[in-house]
């Protein structure tokens, strides 16, 4: 068996189980025992993303500016694995509901991962961009800068400013909670102009890993703003869709490092023939 | 696709499981296109203009070193193609 196969066998059990240990846990009122499973649950799946990611990473041999972008990919998601991992031994050693207690130190290693990302991201687009392959319709991109303007202003509106006008929350956590949505904001421009690109390689061998990374940070980054906002209203049920989202996302991106890999391999075994 | 041009025809063969029949093409057109020629009147001679061509596009999927290497086959794409 393929080990990306493997890989995605695993994912979408992960993503099962989280969803059955939601329903059960909420069937039966043991919100605590699962919260404690879910932190487990979520270090496990961006751990599972970050060894992707260094699985692309270690198979591209050459330092060039593909392999820098993997390379800054696998930390940013190394740092949030890290930040899972200090969330959940926050929750199950110290108790610490990081739902509640915000910001904790998870969210500054997490804060720090997203230079990283969004680093790399850009870096992979904007290759494309040089590469000569075709970029589709202008009007897509003027659709989704209209759209990305619009959200960014509703965002605004309803989150930013009654954040900031929320006394009762300090600067620090202030500026975390605007920092997420608005970091995401620029992985998601990205991410929806990969997903448009990569409609372009059909079956291609090379648009698997691109479109899981997409997807991937899509659903990464659509958590993390319903997360803002239901956090902040106090809606926010640990484990729920969103936590599901993100470890999908995760998921998502792991298997992008094992489809990378596949590729690279491919082309050893064309050589060889 | 299909070329009358065995070169054409090896070179999108090479590259559409990679990045899809439609980009094959495309990158076929529009490489043959900046040699000067169409697909089907690519020659042995437009291959290394050509596979340095591709090899620029595809560096961003695959590395530069495996880039490099899709390049080489192209260039002596013609030996399989006389051989093959």
């Amino acid at each position: 068996m393929k080990k990306s196969t493997l890989a995605a066998i695993i994912a979408a059990n992960l993503v099962i189980i989280n969803a059955l240990l939601y329903v059960f846990t909420e069937a039966h009122e043991i919100a605590n025992f699962y919260s404690i499973v879910n932190n487990i649950l979520d270090a496990l799946c961006a751990m599972t993303a970050a060894l992707g990611l260094f699985v692309a990473f270690r198979v591209l041999k050459k330092w060039d500016i593909i392999k820098s972008s993997w390379m800054l990919l696998f930390v940013g998601l190394g740092l949030y694995a890290v930040a899972k991992v200090v969330c959940a031994s926050l929750a199950v050693v110290f108790n610490v509901n990081s739902a509640e207690v915000f910001p904790t130190a998870a969210d500054y290693v997490w804060t720090s991962g997203y230079f990283p990302l969004c680093a790399g991201i850009a870096m992979l687009y904007h290759s494309y961009k040089k590469s000569g392959f075709a970029q589709g319709n202008k009007k897509f991109y003027s659709i989704l800068s209209v759209s990305l303007f619009a959200f960014t202003a509703a965002l605004a509106y309803f989150l930013f400013m009654p954040i900031l006008k929320d006394s009762k929350i300090s600067l620090e956590a202030k500026t975390l909670y605007i920092f997420y949505p608005a970091a995401d904001i620029f992985l998601i421009a990205n991410a929806v102009s990969l997903v448009y690109i990569t409609r372009f390689f059909g079956t291609g061998l090379v648009s698997r890993p691109w479109k899981c990374i997409a997807f991937g940070f899509m659903f990464i980054t659509a958590a993390d703003v319903a997360y803002s906002y239901f956090n902040w209203v106090g809606q926010y049920t640990a484990g729920s869709v969103i936590d599901m989202g993100r470890n999908a996302g995760y998921l998502l991106i792991g298997l992008a490092g094992f489809y990378q890999k596949e590729l690279i391999e491919s082309i050893n075994s064309k050589e060889a023939k | 696709m299909s070329y009358t041009n065995p070169l054409a025809q090896k070179i999108y063969s090479l590259l559409a499981p990679l990045i899809g029949p439609l980009m094959a093409e495309s990158a076929v057109r529009l490489q043959a296109k900046k040699a000067g020629v169409t697909p089907e009147t690519i020659t042995e001679n437009d291959l290394p203009l050509i596979a340095q061509e591709i090899e620029k596009a595809i560096r961003i999927f695959v590395g530069s070193d495996k880039a490099r290497e899709i390049a080489a086959i192209i260039t002596n794409i013609h030996n399989a193609v006389s051989v093959g």
